[in-house]
């Protein structure tokens, strides 16, 4: 654990020594107090639009960094060659998968919590907070994707060469997830034969990343979600962002390294 | 007593570029020792298996066939490299880290926390000469800067062995006077060093032994000053002559 | 360098500038030729693109008005597989019958294409039951109860994105007249409402829709009989310049004008008038019966009026 939290904390200097987490956050403040100043008929109490638009530049933001930073934290270490001083300490490849994955995970979270916090400073401003309990259900859902997309991406960074192609890959494939992975079973149900059965074979083999989206709830006020359904999701991110963990550190292993 | 390196019948061979040639050997059969306490260099020309026999050891890479052990544990188990420090032959650290979160990073990979990790970073900057830079990211250091922020990493464990590939490579002659003297105060000190070079005259002056490789295979292994008595030549001319260079075109 | 130079120099390079400027600006409008003639910034920026994110402005009301409950694209698809599509639903026979019913429905929103299918899967139980066990677990964290934005605070909530919507379309009317009616008859901003329109009809002027909708604003919130008169007369026209003929497509809308004038008649005691327009109507309904009873009570209040 220790040198799991080692790698970790070398992952979240890097996040907030860098610029893009900074760019994105002032965007996506700057974005929201100026739709939020915009007077639409004259009318001062309308919160929803302005919690939407919120939302989504959060998830984008989000996204973004959990899969950049994810995407090249093994690339850079290579094309750097800091993993030849690292590799060579008492460090398994497992290891150096795992605190990266830590790493990253913790950072978004900190850069997650920052957005939902800027998000709660928005209702406060409209003088409509909403239901806190849900707001931390929120962030931790989100938090719980994160935690698969950036196993996604680690894994991904060892398939493909370069970072971009990882990254790009990654956006396509998790937009795809929350977009379209919920209606498989739909599309199934109206294609027959083996179409049918293989849409249904990618709809329980796919991670439900729209399961962590409550925005939707959030944004019309709805109530909190109830503790069991909350126990399965969460247990349900964990499970897949092991099993990519597990994906991760079988290729890596495997992949010699030269100097 | 169980030597503190050993490598037996080492084989590395990598995948041939195209589909339907032979393999590419990089290191062929190689069975070598080396003893507590002495510093030994590795030479060979570019391409002779060297960085290759390293890369087995500090577990880049997994042998074709054969086995090598560091402190009798098999490189495979990163226990192996418990108390070894590695100084790689282009050094390139974490930039946005200064040189103090460096250490202290390795430092942490090695279990040393607190007080005693504390003590060692500030021993190592101030035998690195770089005390005064230490609050300083790596992105603003010179590449003799770096190199020397490499030493001190490679050395936070206190290790008893010391891996080095082209330590001198790319500084400047004041530099390499410093690497000389840190091998010979960790010679003094007991470690044990084993390193790369093709700075032959560096080599003469410091190693004990030494191990000539050359197309991967092992051509010769001794003492530097019998190597030198036997052969009556200097080390860069018994170098050549192993390797099949004619000395009369290297005079 | 003295003070002398400089000046002249600084006057120098004054004359470069403006007479480049000069030289340039009618390159630059020879270079942006039909540019300058776009509407907006948008256009130039999206083409015709603005209009996909026009139209999910607009789904986005719609969604907002049901609080978040709204079947996806897939789920209409299914619907409409499992149910079929395209059955009308037969017109209210009172809606032309002067009881307004069809004016004041709650959600005038749904009478936009857009609520067609969220209509039609209401009356099919959408959600239905969960087909599996991820899509029982992923209705906890999704708007599973169907309920609607209500109170004038809440109600507000669907008029950002018809604002975008017309901001992304300029040309679609039905923004501009789907915005009104909430704001004038739900929300009390009758100024806001009139402002709308208008900005609409400067852009569309002779839409015929959004005139009929100004007409209604002036009779039903401001009680002005003569404007909407107008309004309404404007409204025909520019009806009639649009499609000349009736026919299955345009009916509607020409009964809707005619209708509120009739009514618009009957109520300020213009019995001549209001039988004249309630027999156009008659000629343009389905259910001409109906609109037969109105005309027999109203020819027999008649004399009286005389």
């Amino acid at each position: 654990m220790r040198t799991l939290l080692a790698l970790a904390w070398v992952v979240i200097k890097e996040l907030y020594r860098r610029k893009d987490f900074y760019v994105l956050f002032v965007l996506t403040a700057l974005i929201t107090l100026v739709l939020g100043s915009v007077n639409f008929f004259e009318d001062t109490l309308m919160v929803r639009y302005l919690r939407e638009v919120t939302l989504l530049l959060i998830w984008v933001s989000a996204l973004v960094i959990a899969v950049v930073t994810a995407a090249r934290q093994i690339p850079a270490e290579r094309e750097s060659r800091t993993i030849f001083p690292l590799l060579a300490k008492p460090v398994t490849r497992g290891q150096v998968v795992l605190g990266k994955f830590l790493g990253v995970w913790l950072a978004s979270g900190l850069a997650l919590a920052l957005f939902y916090g800027f998000y709660l400073v928005v209702g406060a401003w409209k003088a409509a907070s909403g239901s806190l309990a849900l707001g931390l259900q929120a962030f931790w859902l989100h938090w719980m994707m994160l935690a698969v997309v950036v196993a996604l991406a680690i894994l991904g960074s060892l398939l493909f060469s370069a970072p971009s192609v990882n990254s790009t890959i990654c956006f396509v494939v998790v937009t795809g997830i929350l977009l379209l992975a919920g209606h498989l079973n739909t599309l199934a149900a109206a294609q027959p034969g083996p179409g049918g059965a293989l849409m249904y074979g990618l709809y329980f083999a796919l991670p439900h990343l729209e399961l962590f989206d409550v925005r939707d709830l959030m944004i019309h006020e709805h109530p909190p979600v109830p503790l069991g359904p909350l126990v399965i999701a969460t247990l349900y991110a964990a499970v897949y962002a092991a099993l990519l963990l597990v994906a991760a550190w079988w290729v890596f292993r495997r992949k010699p390294l030269s100097t | 007593m169980e030597p503190i390196l050993r490598t037996d019948r080492l084989r590395v061979e990598y995948p041939p570029s195209r589909r339907g040639d032979p393999p590419k050997v990089a290191v062929k059969d190689l069975s070598l020792e080396v003893r507590q306490g002495e510093v030994f260099g590795f030479l060979g020309p570019n391409g002779a298996g060297k960085t290759t026999t390293m890369s087995v050891l500090l577990g880049f890479l997994a042998p074709t066939a054969g086995e090598a052990y560091l402190f009798g544990v098999n490189v495979r188990n990163p226990i192996a490299r418990q108390r070894i420090g590695y100084l790689p032959e282009l050094t390139y650290y974490y930039r946005f880290l200064t040189a103090e979160e460096i250490l202290r990073f390795y430092a942490r990979l090695f279990g040393l926390n607190g007080v005693e990790a504390e003590r060692r970073i500030d021993r190592l900057l101030k035998l690195v000469e770089l005390e005064h830079a230490r609050n300083r990211q790596l992105k603003h250091y010179s590449k003799g800067m770096q190199q020397r922020v490499g030493l001190a990493q490679a050395l936070i464990n206190d290790p008893d062995l010391l891996i080095l590939d082209e330590p001198t490579s790319g500084l400047d002659p004041l530099g390499r006077m410093k690497v000389r003297e840190i091998i010979q105060r960790l010679k003094q000190e007991g470690k044990t060093v084993f390193f790369s070079s093709h700075e032959l005259g560096e080599v003469e002056t410091v190693c004990d032994r030494v191990a000539i490789v050359h197309q991967g295979e092992l051509k010769v292994v001794g003492r530097v000053d019998e190597l030198v008595r036997t052969h009556q030549a200097n080390l860069e001319q018994v170098f050549l002559k192993i390797i099949g260079y004619p000395t009369c075109l290297a005079a | 360098m003295t003070g002398r130079t400089t000046a002249l120099g600084c006057a120098a390079l004054l004359t470069a500038a403006v007479g480049l400027a000069a030289w340039l600006e009618p390159r630059s409008e020879a270079w942006r030729g039909r540019r300058a003639q776009a509407d907006s910034f948008l256009l130039t920026l999206l083409g015709d693109g603005r209009r996909l994110f026009a139209n999910h402005f607009f789904v986005k009301a719609d969604v907002y008005l049901h609080s978040g409950f709204y079947p996806s694209i897939f789920d209409q698809a299914r619907s409409a597989c499992e149910h079929g599509l395209g059955q009308e639903q037969e017109p209210d026979p009172r809606a032309e019958g002067g009881q307004q019913a069809h004016d004041h429905r709650v959600h005038e929103g749904h009478e936009n294409h857009a609520a067609e299918a969220h209509e039609h899967h209401d009356d099919h139980n959408f959600p239905g039951p969960p087909r599996d066990w991820i899509d029982r677990l992923s209705r906890h964290f999704r708007v599973t109860e169907h309920t609607h934005l209500a109170g004038a605070q809440t109600e507000a909530e669907i008029l950002p994105w018809l604002r975008l919507a017309a901001e992304f379309d300029p040309h679609q009317v039905e923004f501009y007249t789907v915005a009104a009616y909430w704001l004038r008859s739900r929300l009390g901003k009758v100024d806001q409402a009139e402002a709308f329109l208008r900005r609409g009809l400067r852009v569309n002027p002779n839409s015929e829709e959004i005139l009929f909708e100004l007409g209604r604003l002036a009779w039903e919130n401001r009680k002005d009989a003569a404007r909407a008169r107008n309004l309404w007369s404007a409204a025909e026209h520019a009806w009639h310049a649009r499609f000349g003929a009736v026919d299955e497509t345009n009916r509607v809308s020409l009964r809707r004008i005619l209708a509120h004038r009739a009514q618009l008649e009957e109520e300020t005691g213009n019995v001549d008038e209001a039988i004249r327009y309630w027999t156009r109507v008659r000629e343009l309904s389905p259910h001409p019966e109906a609109i037969e009873q109105r005309l027999a009570t109203l020819r027999q209040r008649l004399p009286a009026a005389h």
